[in-house]
């Protein structure tokens, strides 16, 4: 099958499943992944991943105690104060920004709030995860995925591998280029 | 000039920041062999293994070459290592095996881990993957390790298919000479190279879709004349390119009790094509005379490599292994799979295939070399 330009990165794949990749950018790579399900594959993973995470990130610790961590902000409130106080007698001259510091600033500021975006998990109810364990095999491995998790036993040649289900798993063999040796790989789901 | 230089410097730390922070591979992996363990581990190359946290997840590229030595006192047959992620699944877990050995005491030889891990990155402590030694089978059948995945009867399976499928090879030599034996493994990888293939999606969850209707579809069977068991009657659940809930009654038609059965499961698609859609195995009580049931509740998707689905038209069943009490097994002799549609459809025997990569890579006197090595 004709597919339509050179693999995505991970990278870009990771944006894509977050929903960060440009327009024209997304397009491109929508347009690969509609003819490759190795890629397609990937970007689920990547967003079962995400999901994954925000999930833990949704969960606020078992022993959280809210009347301690007020009684802990009032108490840095009033120590700034009180040394607020001591210092107070010295005034500074106000500082005046430069164009050239404003534009670092801003640009600082773009560039922070992008790595932000990019690393703090969001829900997407976009690309669900399949429910329960899959073990999926494949011209890229065997693999066993659940949630935001996967696990992948690849084999180097996918030209030259077997591979057969069974009810707790599915094994791939293949001849190694470099030893001659047979080996299999197996994932099971028990 | 001083607003410019910190601007470059907050840059920078801004652009690291968002860069994929790479972790030390060597350290996600952690190397498990028992005290008493007839391998040890000489040396675990990483080669270009790389672990790095990347937009909320982790990735591991495990790319790892192992040299195992035989430290005991018989020759090794095959090895299998357990693969275990932390935290993947609930009781998920990989095996690596390398049977069709001939590893004299003393000697070194590789295992190849290659694998991809991918996780949300929020979940940390101790190594990524733990590999441990989950048997070693010797030359003279005996086995060595906790057997946590039955890597004992595979094992032992491939070590009785490599002696059947090299007696075999050897017999052609021997009546037909390098010409007989030539002709033999050209056909076997004609054969490998016109197998159809079609990629495998298995759910413990029940149906993977639901968008067309169920049917029941009946299995017909291959009759293997040497089998101690025969299949009475068998169905299975069917919508589309999906099959559930296999089920087949099996006979013990021998005089010894059976207590493990696997059946084969050939599919045909509405092309004509058939291929081996994969196994049924069981452990089973089964005296003499007796009947019972082998069946699963996995739900199994066949698709092309393109990712087109392949809609199921028929089903065929085979005895395929069968372990009798004594812990002896019972195989298809060369003869049994020698049938057109089960020489079609099944991959051949890992010894089989290791031969005929020989000859594809060093010839045929390299693999008359290693019959007459191995007599």
């Amino acid at each position: 099958m004709k597919r339509s330009g050179a693999h995505p990165d991970a990278a870009q794949l990771a944006l894509e499943a977050r929903g960060d990749l440009g327009f024209w950018e997304s397009w491109k790579l929508r347009r690969h992944l509609a003819e490759c399900p190795s890629c397609d594959r990937e970007l689920k993973l990547y967003a079962a991943a995400a999901e994954g995470l925000a999930r833990r990130a949704a969960e606020l610790p078992a022993d959280l105690n809210w009347n301690r961590l007020a009684a802990e902000m009032k108490a840095n409130i009033r120590l700034g104060l009180y040394a607020g106080e001591i210092v107070g007698g010295r005034e500074s001259a106000p500082v005046r920004l430069t164009w050239r510091a404003a534009l670092a600033i801003a640009a600082v500021t773009v560039l922070v709030i992008s790595g932000w975006w990019l690393h703090v998990p969001k829900p997407d109810g976009a690309l669900d995860a399949e429910p329960g364990i899959v073990l999926a095999a494949g011209e890229d491995g065997l693999e066993l995925k659940e949630g935001g998790s996967a696990l992948t036993l690849r084999h180097p040649d996918p030209e030259h591998v077997t591979w057969t289900v069974t009810a707790g798993g599915a094994d791939a063999r293949y001849v190694d280029a470099q030893s001659g040796q047979v080996t299999i790989n197996k994932v099971y789901a028990e | 000039m001083r607003s410019s230089g910190l601007f470059a410097v907050l840059l920078g730390g801004a652009l690291w920041a968002q860069a994929p922070a790479a972790l030390e591979p060597g350290s996600s992996l952690h190397i498990n062999l028992p005290d008493d363990s007839p391998v040890t581990l000489v040396k675990a190359d990483m080669g270009q293994s790389r672990a790095e946290a990347r937009g909320g997840a982790l990735v591991l590229d495990l790319r790892a070459l192992l040299t195992l030595r035989n430290s005991g006192s018989r020759s090794i047959r095959g090895v299998s290592l357990l693969v275990m992620a932390q935290e993947v699944t609930p009781g998920g877990k990989g095996s690596v095996t390398v049977p069709s050995l001939h590893i004299r005491p003393g000697e070194t030889f590789p295992v190849r881990v290659d694998l991809r891990l991918l996780r949300p990155a929020a979940v940390i402590g101790g190594p990524l993957v733990q590999v441990a030694l989950d048997g070693v089978l010797f030359d003279d059948l005996g086995f060595f390790g906790p057997n946590r995945l039955n890597s004992r009867r595979a094992m032992l399976q491939w070590e009785l298919e490599a002696r059947r499928d090299r007696r075999h090879f050897q017999a052609m030599l021997d009546n037909g000479g390098i010409e007989g034996l030539r002709k033999e493994l050209l056909a076997s990888l004609s054969r490998q190279a016109e197998r159809p293939r079609v990629d495998v999606q298995v759910s413990r969850a029940g149906r993977v879709t639901n968008v067309e209707p169920e049917r029941e579809l009946r299995f017909a069977f291959l009759h293997l004349p040497g089998a101690p068991l025969e299949a009475v009657a068998g169905v299975a659940r069917s919508s589309g390119s999906e099959l559930r809930a296999p089920s087949i009654e099996v006979r013990n038609k021998s005089d010894r009790e059976i207590r493990y059965v696997e059946m084969g499961w050939l599919v045909r698609d509405r092309q004509g094509r058939e291929f081996l859609a994969g196994s049924l195995p069981a452990d089973v009580a089964l005296r003499p005379g007796q009947k019972s049931m082998v069946s699963q509740t996995t739900s199994m998707k066949l698709m092309e490599r393109a990712g087109q689905p392949v809609p199921v038209d028929s089903m065929t069943g085979y005895v395929a292994t069968v372990e009798f009490t004594d812990g002896k097994m019972w195989l298809p002799s060369r003869e049994e799979l020698s049938q057109p549609r089960l020489q079609k459809a099944l991959a051949p025997s890992p010894e089989e295939q290791r031969l005929t990569e020989i000859y594809r890579k060093k010839g045929l006197s390299a693999v008359v070399d290693e019959l007459n090595r191995l007599r």
